[in-house]
């Protein structure tokens, strides 16, 4: 669940207390909770940290329009070992340092299994303006892999 | 999803990240009863109550029937004397002795003024039919200084004696016009404040939106008369005295011309024109992500200050109604607070247009282009308060009657406020 929170919000001290809120929440509202398999208390409990993660987002958000005209992705893609090689801190890092909607986009679509319908429901923008941020994300952080592999290689 | 991406979500889907100490004590704390989650207090219904509340009470104001400063039957008629009305204005020092005036005297425009009764040769038939308070006595409220009052009413030893009602025009041939003496004084300030309650940036902003600047050198007198001719044919020896409207206001040039029967024109001899000010109701459709499309209905205020050489000053008021289409596009924007810019068109129709208090000429449409930029703060998901400096060029027509702030300077800015309607049909 920390994770999870971590992912969402980047900042430890926002984690933690969105975790807490989330784990209250659910204990607040268990009755209304029905038990549909193992791992369902699991994903209940894992929706209600995402909404409230998306709702903070939303209120701090601000989208700004981006200048990156050239904002074309020319990056290769990492390759299996280049990836496999990287610690996960790391990547939780290089998520955190994500502007708010792009690492709400990247962890809605390529890690919480949403389609850019749903995401541009729950974040009040358009499928093509979930694409558009999540190619930016995706670019950002073939550009930390990339830098990485820099640093690391000997 | 490539490759790359996959094996980032499978190395993060089994990771655990260490939980930092005391990570759940609020939540354990919950759970053995000791401590209740207190919900955390969100001022945004309030500040939407406080914005809302604003503007009915700008609106509220705006929509008010101002109160007319002189009663409506404040109509006097003296017989074979020449007239001669004083304003002294609140600065002035009444102890010194008042002139008796002859025309033509230079009129200036007072800050303030109060109406006594005037220094006048005693007459040997002397009637002043109505006793208008303002003429008689200065009123209580109006004299901070209980000595000034008692030097003018020494310096006033009018014998006057009311004549009833049905003798009141007896020996006239003039038939009295007593809704036309109608003084109201109308200060712009109120009204700029009422229509700055629609939003707080704006109430701020207004006093530096009232910039303009007289067009004509100031009068370095502090006296002003009115002066009206007796001796015309057929007056029989009585002059109507009317307090404000002692002809017609020709729309065009602003000019009083009082006919030949007098022999007097009363000229306009400076003006100051008042920097718009705008409110309305508006709505943004959402057309993509960052454009909108917004219109609605603005209302605007033009005020001006006219001074006429026999008349004195009048303030002029115009009222129009406006309906801007503006393409927007959202530069930044979060759940409470959009920053946008726009362009567009806008038709201005004037609804009405006072003249010291009375109804005066309505103004052709104007239709101008514009430019805005903005800040709207959403107060729900579907209404927003918005603030919009704007700079709007008129295009030139024909068709424009009233001097206003807009003949002058075709290209206006404006701070605009007002409430929006959010919609949206992504």
């Amino acid at each position: 669940m920390y994770t999870l929170c971590r992912r969402y919000l980047g900042e430890d001290e926002d984690a933690k207390d969105l975790m807490q809120d989330a784990l209250i929440q659910a204990l607040d509202k268990i009755q209304t909770f029905k038990y549909s398999g193992k791992g369902s208390l699991y994903g209940w409990i894992r929706r209600i940290a995402i909404n409230k993660a998306l709702n903070l987002i939303k209120r701090r958000r601000w989208r700004w329009v981006s200048l990156d005209i050239a904002g074309v992705d020319h990056l290769p893609e990492p390759t299996e070992e280049e990836t496999e090689g990287i610690p996960q801190e790391k990547l939780l890092e290089w998520i955190a340092r994500l502007p708010d909607e792009r690492r709400a986009v990247f962890n809605l679509y390529c890690l919480d299994g949403y389609s850019h319908r749903e995401i541009g429901e729950m974040l009040g923008i358009s499928e093509k303006g979930s694409a558009g941020v999540l190619a930016k994300a995706r670019k950002q952080l073939k550009e930390e892999i990339k830098r990485y592999r820099k640093e690391t290689e000997p | 999803m490539s490759k790359w991406e996959n094996i980032v979500k499978d190395k993060l889907e089994g990771y655990e990240s260490p939980l930092p100490e005391g990570g759940l004590a609020e939540f354990r704390a919950r759970r053995k009863g000791t401590a209740p989650a207190a919900k955390r207090y969100s001022p945004r219904w309030g500040w939407a109550l406080a914005g809302v509340a604003a503007v009915a009470a700008g609106l509220a104001a705006l929509l008010l029937p101002p109160r007319p400063a002189v009663p409506e039957d404040a109509v006097q008629v003296i017989k074979n004397q020449p007239v001669a009305e004083v304003i002294v204005a609140d600065s002035a020092d009444v102890s010194e002795p008042v002139p008796v005036l002859t025309p033509p005297v230079q009129p200036v425009s007072p800050p303030s003024t109060r109406r006594v009764a005037a220094v006048l040769p005693k007459a040997e038939s002397e009637v002043e039919v109505t006793e208008p308070a303002e003429t008689a006595v200065v009123p209580a409220e109006e004299t901070a200084d209980p000595q000034k009052e008692e030097t003018v009413a020494d310096e006033a030893p009018l014998d006057r004696k009311t004549v009833p009602d049905e003798a009141r025009w007896a020996d006239s041939p003039f038939v009295p016009q007593a809704p036309q003496t109608r003084k109201v004084r109308l200060n712009v300030a109120p009204v700029a404040g009422a229509v700055a309650g629609g939003g707080l940036l704006a109430a701020v902003l207004t006093p530096s939106a009232r910039g303009g600047k007289p067009n004509s050198s100031p009068v370095a007198s502090t006296l002003e008369s009115h002066y009206i001719n007796n001796t015309g044919p057929g007056n029989n020896g009585y002059v109507f005295y009317n307090s404000i409207d002692a002809g017609t206001v020709n729309p065009y040039t602003q000019e009083i011309d009082k006919g030949d029967e007098l022999g007097l024109k009363d000229v306009l001899e400076k003006y100051t024109h008042y920097r718009p000010l705008k409110t309305g109701i508006s709505a943004r459709i959402h057309l993509k992500e960052k454009l909108s499309l917004t219109s609605g209905l603005t209302y605007s205020l033009y005020g001006s200050k006219f001074t006429y050489s026999f008349s004195g000053e009048k303030t002029q008021l115009a009222h129009y109604l406006g309906i801007p289409v503006r393409l927007d596009y959202t530069l930044a924007s979060n759940r409470w607070l959009d920053v946008y810019i726009g362009g567009g068109v806008a038709g201005d129709f004037c609804v009405g247009s006072t003249l010291g208090g009375d109804a005066f000429a309505k103004d052709g449409p104007a239709f101008s282009v514009l430019g805005a930029g903005g800040l709207q703060w959403n107060m729900t998901k579907r209404l927003g308060l918005y603030l919009e400096p704007e700079l709007s060029w008129t295009l030139p027509s024909e068709k424009h009657v009233l001097k206003t702030y807009r003949n002058e300077h075709p290209l206006v800015f404006t701070v605009a406020t007002g409430l929006r309607i959010n919609l949206s049909i992504l």
